[in-house]
C-alpha cells in the first residue's frame, strides 16, 4: 500500500492541470498520455455486484473498463491492489460545498418588494438563483469530504425558502473539471435565512408563502410571457423536472412539506434530521425519498443524578434509537440516501454508517444509499455513482470490506487522481525484538509500558562489546548489563531512548520500513554517543479477538407514541363499554342519578336509567357509583400543541394556518387530557387585526397532526382588536405599523373585506366567461390565486367563522357594524371582557361569547373586566363558553366553570356547558360533540366529584370512546418511564466508561403560548446535534 | 344649574339605581360587640367547631366555644348574628404578595414592583403600597384579608410588610412593617448552545455572584456587630434585623441544588429565621429543611409541572408532599396574573385538597401557619380568644369556588365592605338590562 500512497503523491503534481483548456498555461504544458489499472482488487461495481480479483482502468479522469482479465493498455500504469476494495465514491446530495456564506440580515424594516430587479416580492423566494454561478473550489473543504469517501455532492445555498439550484461537482481540485451538472437540483426549506424582510416570521407564514408561490408560478406560467416579467418566477416553473430537495430536519416538517408538495403536484425528496424512525407511517405515507444524515446524538453526561431530571424521556430514547433509523426506515419500506451533513466532525461519518449496518441496515443498501440512489436523484446515474466504463473515475480503496469493524479508506480517487487518506495497517510496535547495536545483538519481547510506550528489556552478560558500549556512554560496566530500549510512535516515526542499567540514557529517533510480516526499525540517536541502531520487529501471534457479532446486543426501548414522557407503545383502542349507576352531566337533559352511559364505535350509544343492552354486544360492564360523568371539556381559545401560533408581520395575516403546525409531542395535551379536556380550537395569536386559520382539534395524544383534527370542522379564523393588534404595549419603537388606533383597525377591515369582494368577482366573471368558452377555443386567463384573499372571501360568502379577541365596548360595537355592512356575523367574540357592557347588542347581532372567568387588569383595556361577564352574557341569552388562552388553565377548565356559579350565581348545569355544549356550539360541533347524547362522539370524563367542584378529579377521559388518560395508569406509567429512563442512564453510563464523548443534560424551558406570543419556538424540531 | 348641581342630581340618580361608590369606605373601629352563632367554626389550628360561638369585642375574641358543650348568654353582646351552618375562618393570608404595587400590569407608571439594582434590602415595599387599589377589595371579597406586600427584582429585592386590606393609607393598612427581605438565589446551572448543541452547565458568574451574597451578607454582619460610627449605610442598616432574628430571610428558590445552595448558606451565615419560597424540590430536600427549621412558602398550586416527565399534577400536590414530610407550609400566588389571582388563593388550597392535604391543613396553610411563617401569629391566624377578630364568614365552603360566597368579613374586629368597583359593574349593568326587560 505504500507503494500506492507513493505513487499518488506523483500523479497528483500533473494531472490537476488538464480542465482548464482554455486558460494560458505558465510553463510547459503537461499532457494526459497515462492510464492507471488497480489489479487484483475486489470491486463493487454497484452495490450488488462484486467483483473479486478484478481491475479497474482509469484514463483521462474516466473509466474505461472495470472487469476480471481486462485488457491493460500498454501506457498504463499498474497498481497492485490485492487485498484492496474498491467502491465507487460516495455522493452526498445535501451540501453547502464552496458556496460563499451569507450574512443574516434579519430585523429589518417590512417592504412589500425584495428590492432587486424583476424578482420575488420576498427575499426568501430565490429559485432564479444558481450555485454554479457562485462556487469556488475550497481545498480544505473538499478534503474532508474526500477522507469520508465522498468524491461529490450537490451544492446549494442553505439559505431561505426557495432557495435555487445546487450543482452537482466532483471534489478534485479543479472546478472547471468538477462540475458535473450546473441545475442538478431544486432546494427548499421554511427557513427564511438571510432574507431582510420580515415576513415570515413563523414556520406556518413560510408553508403560507411557499403556497403562494405556488400559486402565483402557474398564474405566470398561464401568463405566457403577455404580462409582467418575474424571473424567480420563471425559474421555479423551469426547473420543475429537477429533483425537488425539502430541508425538512424533522419529522413534522416533513408532513408540513410533503402536505404543500401534495397541493401543488410537487413530490420533494426531504432531507431530514434522523428522527423519521418516531413515524414512519407517516414517513410512508409521503410517498418520498429522504436524505438522512447519520449524526446520532452523543450521550450525556448521567453522572449527576440531580441533572439527569433535566435530559427529557425524548432525548434518552433518541440517543439509544437515533443509530438504528436507517435499520427501521428501511425495513418499513422507504427509500432514502445518507448525508454526512449536520456531523460536527466528518470523519464520524464511515464510524457512524458502520454502527447503522451494524444495528441492521444491510450493507448492500448501505452502499446504495451513498452511491447508485443519489446518482439517480440528481439524475447523474450514469455518469457517477457506479464503477461502470465510461463512468467519472471517483472511487474509493479500502482495506477491508467497507462496513466491516476496522475498514479503512486508504485512497479516494476523484476524475481519476488518487487523494491520500491513510495507510494501510496501523502499526503496532508491540512483538519481538531483535536489536542490533555496535555489535550487540539483543532478542527480547517488546512489552506495553507507560502510556503508548513499548519497552524492551533485556539483561546481557558483559561482553567487550558491551564495555565499548558503556565506554561509549561514560558508564563502567559490571558483571551484567540491563539494556533497556523504550519506543513509542510520533506521528508514525519510533522515537524514544536507549538505557543502560536505568542509568545511562541516549535519546532516539528513527524511520520505520514495513517489512514482510514485521517492522524494520533504523534508529539513529541523538547526542552523545552517536549510534545507529537496527531493529527488527516480529509481531506476536494474534490472540484471539473477542467476536463482536456474538455478545447478544440488547435491543433498544421500544418507540412511542407521542415520542416524549407518557407516550405509549400503542395508541388505545376505541371501547364497548357501559358505566353504571354514575351521576350523569348530560347538559342536554339535565342531570341524571344513578345513570348509565353505553358507548360503542366512538359513539354515545345509549344512556339513561337502567339502560339494557342488547344481548349479543361483548360490552364491558362498569360501576361508576358515586362517580360523576360529564361531556368532555372543549376550550375555544388554546394555544397548546403548536409549533407556532403568530404570523404578526402584516396587519393581515389571514393565509396562514395553525392546522399546518399542529405539533402532537406538547406535553401539555396530555396534562390537559388530565384536567378533562378533549377538544380544543388552536387559535392564531392577536398581533394582528386579521389573524391566522384556527386548527380545531382532539387531544387524542399520540396521534400526528392530521389524527389530531376534528373530522370535516368548520374553518375558523382569528381576528384580533385593541392594544395587541395596535402594538400598545410592544414597545416605543412599534409605531410605524397600520393601524396603531382603534380607527385604523376598523379602515384594515373595511380595505381587505372590500378586496376580498373584488376578488370574488373577478374570479365569478372569468368562472362565467369560462362557461362560455366554445369547444376548441382558448379559455380566458384566470386571475392570481390569491390564499389571503381567497381566506376572507370565505367570511363573507359564510364559510369560515371568525372567533376575535376583543376587549372594550367601542371596538366590540364597531366589528359588528363592519360585519353587518357586509352581511354576515361575527361569530365569536373571545376574550370579550366587556362584552356585559354590550350584551344586549351582541344578542340582536347573534354573536357568542368566549371568556376568561375571572382575568383582568393586566392591561389598560381589561379594567373594566368583571367576573359577572359570562353571568350578564348568559341572562341576555347569549352563548357564553369560557376559555383558558393558557397551558395550564386549560387542565382545569372545570374549575373556571365553577366560577360562573359564585360570580353571577349560573346554576351549576349551565356553567358547566359553557366549558361542554357551548363551546361545542360556538364551535358549529354540537351536532356531535359537547352533551351526552344518543349518537355523540363518545368524548366525556368521569369525575370522582360533581365536575365543577374544586375537589373534582378526572380520573378517565375519553375521546371517540377510547380512553386517552387514566388517572390509575398515569401513575404506573411515571413509573414505568422512570424504570426505561434508569435503563438508558445505565446504558449511556456504560458508553461513557467506553470512551464515547458526552454533553451535558440541561433543564429544558418550557415554552407555552398565549395570544400574545411572538416567538417561533422550536418545538418538534430537534436541535441539531 | 351650576356643575355641582348637575352633579349632585347625577350622584343621587346613581346612587338610587345602584350604590355605586368604586371604592368601598375603609370600616371604622369596632364598637359593639358582636356574637357569630351556631357557625361551623375552622380556627385555623386545624381544629373545628361545627357548633360554634364566636365573640368579639374591640376587635378582640373575646369567646370561641362550642355550643353543644358551654352554655352562652347571648344578651350580653350588643349584635348577636346568627349565621346557622355558615362556615367561618380566620381571614386568610396571602404571602409573598405584590397586591399595591401594581394596578394595571401593562402601564409603566402604574408599576412600583421592581426597584433597580441588585442588593437593594433598604427598599421598603410598604410605603409604596397603594392602600386605594381596587384589585384589593376584589380580593378580599374571598376572604384573603392580610398579605405580605413584597418586592421584586435583584438579588436582595427589598423588604417585605405585612399589612391588612382595609384601610385609608398604608400607614393604617400595617400589621407587621420590613417584616423580612427577599433573596433571588441565582440560577445554579443554565442552558446554553455549544456548537449548535443545547448544554447545560453551571452558570459561569455564578460562583462569583454566589461570592458577592456572601460578601455582602458578611459586610453588614460585620456592620451589624460594629459600634455606630459615623457614617449610615443604609443598606448594612435594613439587614441587621436577618442576624438577631427580628427579620426573616426570605429565598426564592424551586431547584434542588438551589435550595441546597441556599441552605448552606443559612448556616454559614448563621442566619436565624429562614423561609423558601417556591421550593419546587422542597420535597426532595424534605430533611434538610427540617433539620433547619425551613419553612415553606409554596409555589403557586395552580402552576405547570417544570418537566415533561413529572407528575401532570406536581404542583397540586406540591402540598401534601410536604406536609407529609412535615415541613412548615403556607399558600402563595406569584407568576403570571398574581395581583388579580390573589382572590384565588382559597381554590388554590381547594385544589391540594384535591390532591391529598387534609381539608383543616389547607385551611391552616392559608391562616395559621402562613401567619407564624410572617411572625404575625400572636395576633392572627387562628379563631382563638385573645387574637385579632380578623375573620370572614361564608355561606359555604370557603376552599370551594362554588361556595365560596362571603357574607360577613371582619378585620380587628372592623366590619368590612365586601363590594368592590366589579361588583357594582355588575349591579349597574345588570340594572339596566333588567330595566330594559321590564320595559
Amino acid at each position: 500500500m505504500r507503494k500506492l500512497f507513493i505513487l499518488g503523491l506523483v500523479i497528483a503534481t500533473h494531472v490537476h492541470l488538464f480542465a482548464q483548456e482554455t486558460f494560458p498555461f505558465n510553463g510547459v504544458r503537461p499532457k494526459d498520455v497515462t492510464s492507471y489499472a488497480l489489479v487484483n482488487a475486489t470491486v463493487y461495481s454497484t452495490p450488488e455486484n462484486k467483483l473479486e480479483g478484478a481491475t479497474v482502468v482509469i484514463e483521462k479522469g474516466k473509466i474505461i473498463a472495470v472487469g476480471k482479465g481486462v485488457a491493460i493498455p500498454s501506457n498504463c500504469v499498474r497498481i497492485d491492489a490485492t487485498g484492496k476494495f474498491i467502491y465507487a465514491g460516495f455522493i452526498d446530495v445535501f451540501s453547502s460545498y464552496g458556496i460563499p456564506k451569507k450574512q443574516n440580515q434579519n430585523h429589518g424594516e417590512e417592504s412589500e418588494d425584495s428590492g432587486k430587479g424583476p424578482l420575488n416580492w420576498n427575499a426568501a423566494i430565490h429559485p432564479e438563483y444558481n450555485a454554479s454561478l457562485e462556487i469556488q473550489h475550497n481545498e480544505e473543504e473538499a478534503e474532508s469530504y474526500r477522507n469520508t469517501g465522498i468524491t461529490a455532492v450537490c451544492t446549494h445555498k442553505a439559505d431561505g425558502i426557495a432557495r435555487g439550484n445546487g450543482a452537482l461537482v466532483s471534489l478534485g481540485s479543479e472546478i472547471h473539471a468538477d462540475i458535473i451538472s450546473t441545475e442538478a437540483a431544486s432546494y427548499f426549506s421554511f427557513n427564511k435565512g438571510s432574507s431582510p424582510q420580515q415576513y415570515p416570521s413563523s414556520i406556518m407564514g413560510s408553508i403560507a408563502l411557499l403556497r403562494q408561490t405556488y400559486c402565483d408560478a402557474n398564474w405566470y406560467a398561464n401568463l405566457k410571457g403577455s404580462g409582467e416579467t418575474n424571473l424567480s418566477l420563471r425559474a421555479l416553473n423551469a426547473n420543475s423536472n429537477h429533483a425537488q430537495i425539502f430541508e425538512a430536519n424533522d419529522k413534522w416538517n416533513i408532513l408540513r412539506a410533503d402536505a404543500v408538495g401534495d397541493e401543488f403536484g410537487v413530490q420533494y425528496i426531504f432531507k431530514t434530521n434522523g428522527n423519521e424512525y418516531q413515524r414512519l407511517e407517516e414517513m410512508k405515507g409521503t410517498k418520498g425519498k429522504f436524505i438522512v444524515p447519520v449524526n446520532f446524538p452523543l450521550a450525556f453526561d448521567v453522572s449527576d443524578p440531580a441533572s439527569n431530571r433535566y435530559i427529557s424521556t425524548a432525548e434518552l430514547k433518541h440517543w439509544e434509537l437515533a443509530p438504528y433509523n436507517l435499520a427501521y426506515m428501511h425495513k418499513a419500506g422507504l427509500e432514502f440516501c445518507i448525508t454526512s451533513s449536520d456531523l460536527e466532525d466528518k470523519s464520524q461519518f464511515l464510524e457512524n454508517l458502520k454502527i447503522a449496518v451494524e444495528n441492521g441496515l444491510p450493507a448492500d443498501i448501505a452502499l446504495a444509499a451513498l452511491t447508485t440512489r443519489p446518482a439517480q436523484y440528481l439524475n447523474a446515474q450514469q455518469r457517477v455513482g457506479s464503477i461502470l466504463a465510461g463512468y467519472d473515475a471517483n472511487l474509493i480503496i479500502t482495506n477491508k470490506e467497507l462496513f466491516s469493524s476496522d475498514s479503512k479508506i486508504l485512497e479516494t480517487w476523484v476524475n481519476g487522481k488518487p487523494y491520500f487518506v491513510s495507510s494501510s495497517e496501523s502499526i503496532s510496535l508491540e512483538g519481538t525484538y531483535k536489536i542490533q547495536v555496535v555489535g550487540i545483538e539483543i532478542q527480547a519481547e517488546g512489552k506495553k509500558g507507560k502510556g503508548e510506550e513499548v519497552v524492551v528489556a533485556s539483561k546481557l552478560k558483559t561482553t567487550d562489546a558491551l564495555k565499548k558500549l558503556h565506554e561509549s556512554f561514560g558508564s563502567v560496566a559490571k558483571d551484567s548489563t540491563l539494556i533497556q530500549l523504550k519506543l513509542q510512535l510520533k506521528d508514525g516515526f519510533p522515537v524514544g531512548e536507549l538505557t543502560l542499567d536505568s542509568a545511562s540514557f541516549v535519546r532516539v529517533s528513527g524511520n520505520i520500513h514495513p517489512k514482510e510480516k514485521g517492522l524494520l526499525l533504523d534508529l539513529t540517536s541523538f547526542g552523545k554517543p552517536a549510534l545507529n541502531i537496527a531493529v527488527v520487529v516480529t509481531p506476536l501471534p494474534k490472540k484471539e479477538e473477542e467476536k463482536k457479532g456474538e455478545k447478544t446486543k440488547t435491543l433498544p426501548g421500544e418507540i412511542i407514541y407521542p415520542f416524549t414522557a407518557y407516550g405509549k407503545t400503542s395508541l388505545p383502542k376505541k371501547e364497548n363499554v357501559v358505566f353504571r349507576n354514575a351521576t350523569l352531566w348530560t347538559c342536554e337533559n339535565g342531570t341524571i342519578q344513578e345513570g348509565d352511559l353505553w358507548v360503542k364505535d366512538g359513539k354515545i350509544a345509549g344512556i339513561g336509567v337502567d339502560i339494557s343492552i342488547p344481548k349479543e354486544e361483548v360490552v364491558q360492564e362498569v360501576d361508576a357509583k358515586g362517580k360523576h360523568i360529564s361531556p368532555g371539556i372543549i376550550d375555544e381559545h388554546s394555544h397548546i400543541a403548536l409549533s407556532s401560533v403568530n404570523e404578526g408581520t402584516q396587519a393581515s395575516s389571514a393565509e396562514v394556518e395553525e392546522g399546518s403546525v399542529i405539533y402532537p409531542e406538547d406535553i401539555d395535551i396530555y396534562r390537559q387530557l388530565s384536567g378533562g379536556t378533549t377538544a380544543s380550537q388552536l387559535l392564531h395569536g392577536s398581533a394582528n387585526p386579521i389573524g391566522g386559520q384556527s386548527a380545531l382539534v382532539k387531544l387524542r395524544w399520540g396521534a400526528n397532526a392530521e389524527g389530531m383534527k376534528i373530522e370535516n370542522a368548520p374553518g375558523f379564523i382569528k381576528f384580533a382588536l385593541g392594544e395587541n393588534v395596535k402594538q400598545s404595549n410592544w414597545g416605543d419603537h412599534s409605531v410605524t405599523r397600520f393601524p396603531q388606533t382603534r380607527m385604523g383597525v376598523e379602515q384594515v377591515y373595511y380595505d381587505h373585506f372590500y378586496r376580498a369582494l373584488e376578488y370574488g368577482k373577478a374570479w365569478d366573471t372569468y368562472n362565467a366567461a369560462c362557461k362560455k368558452v366554445k369547444k376548441g377555443l382558448p379559455m380566458p386567463l384566470a386571475p392570481r390565486r390569491d390564499l389571503e384573499l381567497e381566506t376572507i372571501l370565505e367570511i363573507l360568502r359564510k364559510e369560515r367563522f371568525i372567533s376575535c379577541h376583543s376587549y372594550v365596548q367601542s371596538e366590540i360595537n364597531m366589528l359588528m357594524h363592519v360585519a353587518d355592512s357586509f352581511n354576515f356575523k361575527i361569530n365569536t367574540f373571545t376574550h370579550i371582557l366587556e362584552g356585559y357592557k354590550v350584551a344586549d347588542k351582541m344578542k340582536a347581532h347573534g354573536a357568542g361569547a368566549s371568556t376568561f372567568s375571572d382575568w383582568w387588569a393586566y392591561k389598560a383595556e381589561v379594567k373594566d373586566a368583571i367576573p359577572y361577564n359570562a353571568a350578564i352574557m348568559y341572562e341576555q341569552g347569549i352563548v357564553v363558553a369560557i376559555n383558558s388562552d393558557d397551558a395550564e388553565m386549560g387542565a382545569r377548565l372545570n374549575q373556571e366553570a365553577g366560577k360562573i356559579v359564585k360570580y353571577g350565581g349560573v346554576p351549576a348545569e349551565e356553567a358547566l356547558k359553557m366549558v361542554t355544549l357551548n363551546p361545542a356550539k360556538l364551535l358549529h360541533l354540537d351536532n356531535r360533540m359537547g352533551s351526552l347524547k344518543v349518537g355523540k362522539d363518545a368524548d366525556f370524563v368521569i369525575w370522582n366529584n360533581e365536575p365543577l367542584s374544586i375537589y373534582a378529579r378526572a380520573e378517565k377521559t375519553y375521546i371517540d370512546g377510547t380512553c386517552y388518560f387514566n388517572l390509575e395508569e398515569d401513575e404506573k406509567a411515571r413509573e414505568a418511564f422512570a424504570a426505561e429512563r434508569e435503563r438508558i442512564i445505565q446504558k449511556m453510563e456504560a458508553a461513557k466508561n467506553g470512551g464515547a464523548s458526552t454533553r451535558k443534560p440541561q433543564p429544558k424551558t418550557p415554552h407555552h403560548f398565549h395570544c400574545d406570543s411572538m416567538d417561533e419556538t422550536s418545538k418538534g424540531i430537534f436541535i441539531k446535534e | 344649574m351650576n356643575i355641582r348641581k348637575i352633579f349632585l342630581a347625577f350622584a343621587l340618580l346613581a346612587s338610587i339605581c345602584v350604590e355605586a361608590q368604586h371604592r368601598p369606605t375603609p370600616a371604622s373601629a369596632q364598637s359593639n360587640s358582636i356574637i357569630l352563632t351556631n357557625c361551623y367554626a375552622h380556627l385555623g389550628n386545624g381544629k373545628v367547631i361545627e357548633n360554634a360561638y364566636i365573640a368579639f369585642e374591640n376587635g378582640v375574641l373575646t369567646l370561641v366555644a362550642d355550643a353543644t358543650v358551654s352554655r352562652i348568654d347571648v344578651t350580653k353582646y350588643d349584635k348577636v348574628i346568627p349565621i346557622e351552618g355558615q362556615h367561618v375562618y380566620p381571614g386568610f393570608i396571602a404571602p409573598n404578595s405584590s397586591l399595591g404595587l401594581v394596578e394595571i400590569d401593562a402601564i409603566r407608571a402604574q408599576n412600583d414592583l421592581y426597584e433597580v439594582g441588585t442588593f437593594k434590602p433598604s427598599v421598603r415595599s410598604v410605603i409604596a403600597y397603594n392602600a386605594d387599589s381596587e384589585i384589593i377589595p376584589t380580593v378580599r371579597s374571598n376572604g384573603v384579608l392580610l398579605g405580605q406586600i413584597t418586592p421584586r427584582g435583584g438579588i436582595i429585592s427589598g423588604s417585605s410588610s405585612v399589612m391588612q386590606f382595609d384601610a385609608w393609607n398604608w400607614e393604617d393598612a400595617v400589621v407587621r412593617a420590613d417584616d423580612g427581605l427577599h433573596l433571588n438565589w441565582p440560577q445554579v446551572i443554565h442552558r446554553h448552545y455549544d456548537k449548535g448543541r443545547i448544554l447545560v452547565s453551571k452558570v459561569k458568574s455564578y460562583d462569583q455572584q454566589k461570592r458577592e451574597i456572601e460578601l455582602f451578607f458578611s459586610d453588614a454582619k460585620a456592620y451589624a456587630k460594629a459600634p455606630k460610627g459615623d457614617l449610615t449605610e443604609l443598606r448594612f442598616e435594613a439587614m441587621a434585623g436577618l442576624f438577631d432574628g427580628t427579620k426573616t430571610l426570605y429565598v426564592h428558590a424551586d431547584e434542588l441544588k438551589s435550595i441546597h445552595e441556599a441552605i448552606q448558606f443559612k448556616r454559614d451565615m448563621g442566619i436565624v429565621k429562614v423561609v423558601l419560597v417556591g421550593g419546587y424540590d422542597a420535597p426532595l430536600a424534605a430533611s434538610i429543611l427540617k433539620e433547619e427549621n425551613v419553612s415553606v412558602l409554596l409555589r403557586r398550586v395552580h402552576d405547570l409541572a417544570s418537566l415533561d416527565e413529572d407528575d401532570p399534577h406536581a404542583s397540586f400536590a406540591l402540598a401534601k408532599k410536604l406536609y407529609d414530610a412535615g415541613i412548615l407550609f403556607a399558600f402563595q400566588n406569584e407568576g403570571d396574573m398574581e395581583r388579580m389571582g390573589t382572590r384565588n388563593l382559597p381554590f388554590m388550597a381547594g385544589t391540594a385538597v384535591a390532591h391529598g392535604l387534609p381539608y383543616e391543613e389547607a385551611v391552616k396553610a392559608l391562616t395559621s401557619n402562613a401567619a407564624s411563617i410572617l411572625g404575625i401569629d400572636k395576633k392572627y391566624g387562628t379563631l382563638e380568644v385573645g387574637k385579632s377578630a380578623t375573620l370572614f364568614v361564608s355561606y359555604g365552603d370557603a376552599l370551594n369556588m362554588t361556595t365560596n360566597q362571603l357574607r360577613l368579613a371582619y378585620i380587628d374586629g372592623r366590619s368590612i365592605d365586601l363590594n368592590n368597583m366589579q361588583t357594582e359593574m355588575y349591579l349597574l349593568y345588570k340594572n339596566k338590562y333588567d330595566k330594559e326587560r321590564s320595559k
